[in-house]
């Protein structure tokens, strides 16, 4: 029951904050268009890639007689990778919202009242948990019925990969929440983490343009395994249930991990 | 009356920095207990370990039975703190505040409205209920901040430096709200640099420094541990044995001229008026000028800075 106050406080605080609401949908929205429009051609050639997963692209025919790629294949690469990236960038907000408690006392009142740290910690992370769910089910939206994106013959494989990437994303916020004691800090390491761990695992260039060295090193991101199931439903005729389920697996086992270092940090 | 909290042997130490060493007190229900002490004296470990946000490195503490180490959950539900720093949430409303606070205490429904509602027209803000506690001055800031603490009805309530920052009106509200949580059987522990107000609201006051407990006693006993005392200056060249005074009266040379002190040394104020008098009537006689006269009452302050000295400190 104090979870769900926390929660309830906090998605009240949230939905208040209208800039934080247009950082986490508009935006990705308008950069997701942007990169479509401008490079949309590099991202949208003939690919064919192996991964863990055992996913093979496929070479695919070109649409447009004058060789370009069409619009769905373009946003199916960029969709994606964009949406991963912002997802973690709750990672900052959600540090943000920690250190605000600090600064305000109120985390110590949370600590006085007779709830667990647990408790806390959860309450805390639940509400950036929904918010992105609806942000990535929003994008994707958006890139189906926006852009064009062919949602592949198993759509409903996206929803437990929503889910499992978000929860990979809240729980890494988490971590960093816990250790992450001032602002400067948040916004320094914080954007570190954020553009560095896009950068190696494909959210800003498809994982299937780098080179495979590269490809490899982006497993160590939980991204990876993300855009990786992505691919998966998105290009795929018959997507790999198996496959899809190893990503969410590892994802789950990134969240595990993320929320373990999380907890040790704040009974420190 | 038993007590409702008791402390023992509290100590907490910082790598090799003692900052509380050994300190024991018990306060019971509708006591208002006044902590004092200089900045450093170890005030903030103690309320923080008896908080239980500090832990102690050794000594126990027992808060209506329950101990706070093993009991921790249940001493929690029993504790109100009011920090000296706010902590309410600025862009939530008066009302929002306090409904997630006393959920927090497992207040709900129909019992939370009404504590709510209560505790609004306790601290003076129902009129504001709606508004965001951004939007306060920092007096009512502070009657929120105070609100959100004891809307669970806390059988013991600690206070450190509550009414920093806040104007005259608003003070003397929280100290009446105060008295009526007393009144209600709510034991407090009031920690302030307000000498004054804690004179004004403890019944019991421990001067504290260096992390041990310097006394501990009613305020009637230690009041009288400095009788008033009256002052009178005459010219600094004014030879002491030309006054008649006894020996041992205190006497100094300030700028202002030779001060001597009169004190009530004893319970019976006519001796203080006999001495007065005697001084008066030599003065009168040996035709010595009389610069000035004034009384110095018994006080805190007065106990406070002789116990603990006037250096500055940290």
């Amino acid at each position: 029951m104090h979870t769900i106050s926390i929660t309830l406080k906090d998605l009240r605080l949230l939905t208040r904050d209208r800039r934080a609401l247009i950082v986490l949908l508009a935006l990705p929205l308008v950069l997701i268009s942007v990169i479509g429009m401008s490079a949309g051609n590099l991202f949208g050639g003939k690919e064919v890639v192996n991964s863990p997963a055992g996913i093979v692209e496929p070479a695919s025919d070109i649409d447009a007689t004058d060789g370009t790629a069409s619009a769905g294949r373009v946003y199916r690469s960029i969709v994606p990778g964009y949406t991963v990236l912002f997802v973690f960038f709750l990672v900052n907000i959600m540090g943000r919202s920690f250190i605000q408690e600090r600064e305000l006392g109120t985390l110590q009142r949370l600590q006085i009242a007779p709830i667990s740290t647990v408790s806390i910690m959860l309450g805390k992370t639940l509400p950036f948990l929904m918010v992105s769910i609806v942000q990535t089910t929003l994008l994707l939206f958006a890139g189906i019925f926006l852009f064009g994106m062919d949602p592949g013959s198993r759509p409903w494989l996206l929803a437990p990969l929503i889910v499992c990437t978000s929860l990979s994303a809240t729980s890494l916020g988490l971590a960093f929440a816990a250790f992450a004691r001032t602002d400067a800090q948040v916004s320094a390491w914080g954007n570190l983490l954020v553009l560095t761990t896009a950068g190696i695992s494909g959210c800003l260039v498809p994982r299937h343009l780098m080179p495979e060295s590269s490809q490899q090193l982006s497993l160590i991101t939980p991204h990876s395994w993300s855009l990786i199931a992505y691919r998966e439903i998105l290009v795929a005729d018959v997507p790999n249930l198996l496959a899809v389920l190893l990503c969410c697996g590892i994802l789950l086992l990134f969240s595990t991990f993320f929320c373990a270092a999380g907890l040790v940090g704040f009974r420190r | 009356m038993g007590s409702l909290l008791k402390v023992t042997n509290l100590r907490r130490t910082f790598g090799s920095l003692t900052a509380v060493n050994g300190l024991s007190f018990d306060v019971h229900a509708g006591e208002a207990f006044g902590l004092l002490g200089p900045n450093g004296a170890g005030k903030s470990s103690t309320m923080m370990m008896l908080c239980g946000q500090l832990p102690m490195t050794s000594g126990m503490v027992t808060l209506d039975g329950y101990d706070l180490v093993d009991d921790s959950y249940k001493v929690r539900q029993l504790l109100g703190v009011i920090p000296q720093d706010l902590a309410i949430y600025p862009d939530l409303t008066a009302e929002e505040n306090l409904r997630f606070f006393g959920s927090l205490y497992n207040l709900s429904g129909d019992l939370l409205s009404r504590r709510v509602i209560e505790t609004l027209q306790q601290v003076g803000l129902t009129s504001r209920r709606n508004d965001t506690a951004g939007t306060f001055s920092g007096g009512m800031k502070r009657r929120l901040n105070f609100a959100a603490a004891v809307l669970h009805k806390p059988r013991l309530l600690i206070l450190d430096e509550p009414t920093v920052g806040v104007d005259p009106h608003s003070r003397t509200h929280l100290m009446d709200c105060i008295r009526s949580l007393q009144r209600q059987g709510t034991a407090i522990i009031y920690a302030s640099h307000y000498i004054e107000e804690v004179q004004a609201l403890c019944s019991r006051v421990a001067i504290v420094d260096h992390g041990k407990i310097l006394i501990n006693d009613s305020l009637s006993n230690l009041l009288a541990k400095v009788p008033q005392e009256i002052e009178i200056v005459v010219p600094a060249e004014t030879p002491p044995q030309q006054l008649g005074i006894p020996f041992d009266t205190e006497t100094s040379v300030t700028d202002a001229g030779l001060s001597i002190r009169l004190s009530q040394k004893s319970s019976s104020e006519n001796v203080l008026n006999h001495q007065l008098a005697q001084l008066m009537t030599r003065l009168s006689e040996q035709q010595i000028r009389l610069l000035n006269i004034r009384t110095h009452e018994s006080s805190l302050e007065r106990l406070f800075l002789e116990l603990t000295g006037t250096r500055l400190r940290d």
